[in-house]
């Protein structure tokens, strides 16, 4: 980053921190493309780039009283990142841990008898009744209909981390409400 | 994807209001120092030891007090810097915890040195030494404890521990200060003890103390 660049995107901040809507546009904008190149240049072209860059920005956003203009703003604006980006990868590893977990149980399900998938399919039925909407669909889409994660966020407008999330706490209430808590 | 960033920065702008950009560190720790300075400093002149006098030129009473000073103040100072992003890494909260350990190892060699007559019966109760040091710690523990949290302690549990050891260091100095009981092992147990627990605890409960960070809200929000 040029060093125009980066007073540009101080005199942007100073001016979001008095409230000013336009600089705000311009310096989220331009916060994106910086943002994604830094993530990007640590991990790749990973699936969750975007949440990490959406982690950011709203962290930045939270936290923008606690830079100080008489402070360059492009190593406060790293350091955000890289915190936000460090907790990102932290929870990517242990929804991906649990992923195959979830996995493993649902293999080793389908080897019960079929008499048994049809009572415990019922015993489902019942718990899904205590998810709310946007849990029960994303359930209905991964575990039912079989799409992939990817397929499940770009249908319902999610990022892929939140489609984790969301089917992770779904599938700990269904587990609860089934008395496998 | 991208297009749901841009939507996401769309609707940050538009929950925009005026900050106050913090003050640069060295005018937030100027501010604790006269704060907490002040509060400590009245609460021990309420209670100081009756031998104050013969203290202020005794060698041990000095050399303590210059220590946890140190702790204190290195302490706030790493802790204001680790809340402001970009201004410290988390080695910075070496130099408090060099200091105090420094005072620790000076408590331990006294009792060794004390041989057969540091023995733990001398340590006495001394309950009133621990309320000494919360009373002491209180003020400059809450000053900073706000300014960290009002910053944004991306590194909650240095932050913590940094905070953690100045407030025990400032309870360790009105201790030092209000009892009069210079035994060894008096010192190691009522006055350096809760300090290193303070310290312990805040390890363990660093982003619980100061991390409001933990969770952006945004996947509950969905959820």
């Amino acid at each position: 980053m040029s060093p125009e660049q980066e007073r540009a995107l101080g005199v942007l901040m100073a001016r979001t921190q008095r409230a000013d809507a336009v600089a705000c546009d311009l310096l989220l904008e331009e916060l994106q493309v910086v943002i994604r190149r830094f993530v990007r240049r640590r991990v790749g072209d990973v699936p969750w780039l975007e949440d990490a860059v959406q982690e950011t920005l709203i962290a930045v956003h939270r936290g923008r009283h606690s830079w100080n203009p008489a402070r360059p703003f492009v190593p406060w604006l790293y350091a955000v990142a890289q915190s936000r980006l460090i907790d990102v990868i932290r929870r990517e590893r242990r929804v991906a841990a649990r992923e195959v977990n979830h996995e493993k149980a649902l293999a080793a399900a389908c080897e019960h008898s079929v008499e048994a998938a049809v009572l415990a399919g019922s015993e489902v039925r019942a718990a899904m009744t205590s998810l709310s909407p946007p849990q029960r669909r994303i359930v209905e889409l991964l575990k039912l209909e079989e799409r992939s994660i990817q397929d499940v966020a770009s249908a319902l407008g999610m990022s892929e981390g939140n489609v984790r999330v969301i089917a992770h706490r779904a599938m700990a209430r269904l587990r609860r409400a089934m008395g496998k808590a | 994807m991208t297009s749901q960033t841009s939507e996401l920065a769309a609707s940050l702008s538009a929950d925009l209001g005026p900050v106050t950009p913090l003050p640069l560190p060295g005018a937030q720790l100027r501010r604790w120092g006269l704060i907490g300075g002040a509060a400590l400093v009245a609460t021990i002149v309420m209670g100081i030891r009756h031998d104050w006098a013969a203290s202020m030129v005794a060698w041990p009473v000095i050399g303590h007090t210059a220590v946890l000073a140190a702790v204190a103040g290195s302490g706030a100072w790493a802790a204001i810097r680790l809340a402001t992003p970009g201004e410290a890494l988390p080695r910075a909260v070496g130099w408090p915890l060099a200091f105090g350990a420094i005072w620790l190892a000076w408590m331990a060699v006294d009792v060794a040195l004390a041989g057969a007559s540091g023995t733990l019966s001398e340590a006495g109760f001394g309950w009133r030494c621990v309320v000494r040091a919360v009373i002491g710690a209180a003020v400059p523990g809450a000053v900073l404890l706000v300014m960290v949290r009002r910053a944004m302690p991306l590194m909650a549990t240095p932050a913590a521990v940094a905070l953690a050891a100045s407030t025990a260091a400032a309870g360790g100095l009105a201790a030092e200060w209000m009892c009069p009981n210079m035994a060894a092992m008096h010192m190691l147990v009522w006055h350096a003890a809760p300090v290193l627990a303070v310290v312990v605890a805040a390890t363990i409960l660093g982003r619980a103390l100061v991390g409001h960070l933990a969770s952006t809200g945004r996947v509950s929000l969905l959820d």
